[in-house]
């Protein structure tokens, strides 16, 4: 199953393609989340299995498996992700892990920086760095991607207007959870988490839906995002399909609620 | 006990189609011959009220809604609505429940002008086309790699597509997602 190199020359040939052309391209349209183009492969890993670790430890230790794994338990145990399950299955978009989930290693996009996933639109997926992202964090990055998938699957979203991102983004942020941590609002707002507390969690969704934005559309200038942001702000931030609330990050009861919330109202 | 909605009261409901129909149509035949006109039929588990109020007079949720909202909620209508709901167990008497009804009403009402006020964009009609789209997960796939998902595939139930015979992908269903498979290690 593994690929051995025979030789020397078929090693250097594997490392130029793997090191070698790593053009970036930026291209108009959104979603410039690039794909691997050549698969990132550990060094550490490539060594071993070259000279006597074998096929098997590669398996074991790698995070393709671990990533997928965590997402197995998460879709059979976690009752947030179930509701955004059932509501896409009822929308008509039913997910396959097989097809409508990846995880793969990326390249890291610069140091001490993470890249942890994006939904791609073309093929209709989730594709997840497997090698950046810790077991902890699957269970947002997941959650926030299946609601951009969600919101892609019940309404025709223009992948070239800036609005329309947006609204998702602003919906992603303000429905995963990524914003009701108290560390993370220190590390983004450090002085003004000690001062100010009330009503901070719009501008913290609205930082981070323009952060998102900006991976997408990194041509534009930040200025033009965050007025596309206040444009849509409001709308987006009180559309809270399918959840029917903000879930309390640490809180089980919250989550549960909100699951038989959506089998109650049968949304 | 889970029932659900009835269909006349809630006026303009989209979902014709209940998760719990037996119910519903009891529901209805009792509503329309010997009850009076009545609303929605109660039935959520007492205890989720409880879990409410209790987890709005957290201090964490406190902190909470104080990030969220800039003040903190009145947490006393759980409280009101996990009384009633009590009542009602004991009494079957509806006018115990008025308040519980018209406040799950005013929910799902907000629920879905939530949804309906986003006009963003334009909805769709039939789910994207690339959906059900195959991918070739072989072609992509690294060699080196196998695959957890497989696993969970192959030992989950496939279902039967309507020609009746069995469809090549298992789609997750709510039971499939409850139960799931039993996993063992392959190495």
């Amino acid at each position: 199953m593994a690929k051995k190199a025979d030789s020397d020359a078929e090693l250097e040939e594997l490392r130029r393609h793997v090191v070698g052309d790593m053009t970036t391209s930026t291209p108009e349209v959104a979603d410039q989340h690039v794909r691997s183009k050549a698969p990132y492969v550990n060094p550490v890993f490539f060594n071993v299995t070259k000279t006597w670790a074998p096929a098997t430890v590669m398996i074991w230790t790698s995070w393709h498996r671990r990533c997928e794994k965590e997402i197995v338990r998460c879709v059979r145990e976690d009752p947030l992700i179930k509701t955004v399950l059932t509501a896409m299955e009822k929308k008509g978009c039913p997910v396959d892990l097989l097809r409508h989930v990846v995880c793969e290693n990326c390249h890291y996009p610069g140091i001490l920086t993470r890249d942890y996933g994006f939904f791609d639109r073309e093929i209709n997926q989730i594709y997840l760095c497997a090698n950046q992202v810790q077991n902890k964090q699957i269970r947002h990055v997941f959650l926030r991607e299946l609601i951009v998938a969600y919101d892609h699957c019940r309404a025709k979203i223009d992948v070239t207007s800036v609005t329309q991102e947006a609204c998702t983004e602003v919906r992603a942020a303000n429905l995963s959870g990524e914003c009701t941590s108290l560390r993370k609002m220190w590390k983004s707002y450090p002085l003004t988490t000690l001062g100010k507390i009330n009503g901070m969690h719009k501008e913290c969704v609205r930082k981070r839906a323009v952060d998102a934005l900006q991976k997408s559309f990194s041509g534009k200038p930040r200025r033009e995002l965050r007025a596309a942001v206040d444009q849509v702000f409001e709308r987006c931030y009180n559309d809270l399909d399918p959840l029917g609330r903000r879930p309390r990050r640490g809180s089980a009861a919250d989550a549960a609620n909100a699951y038989t919330d959506s089998q109650f109202m049968n949304h | 006990m889970l029932v659900s909605f009835s269909l006349e009261s809630m006026g303009n409901s989209s979902n014709s189609q209940t998760s719990l129909g037996t119910a519903g149509d009891e529901a209805e035949k009792e509503n329309s011959i010997c009850r009076k006109k009545s609303s929605l039929w109660p039935l959520r588990n007492c205890d989720y009220y409880k879990t409410e109020f209790e987890s709005c007079n957290a201090y964490k949720s406190k902190v909470f809604q104080r990030f969220v909202y800039g003040h903190t909620q009145d947490c006393s209508k759980w409280k009101d609505y996990y009384e009633s709901c009590l009542k009602f167990e004991t009494s079957k008497d509806e006018e115990d429940v008025a308040n519980l009804l018209e406040a799950e009403r005013e929910r799902r009402e907000e629920w879905m002008e939530g949804s309906k006020a986003n006009d963003v964009w334009e909805y769709r009609d039939k789910p994207p086309e690339e959906w059900e789209q195959p991918w070739d997960r072989a072609e992509h796939e690294n060699r080196h790699f196998t695959s957890f998902f497989k696993e969970y595939r192959e030992q989950c139930r496939a279902p039967v597509s309507k020609d009746g015979k069995p469809s090549n992908q298992t789609k997750l269903t709510p039971d499939v997602i409850q139960k799931g498979p039993k996993i063992t290690r392959i190495l």
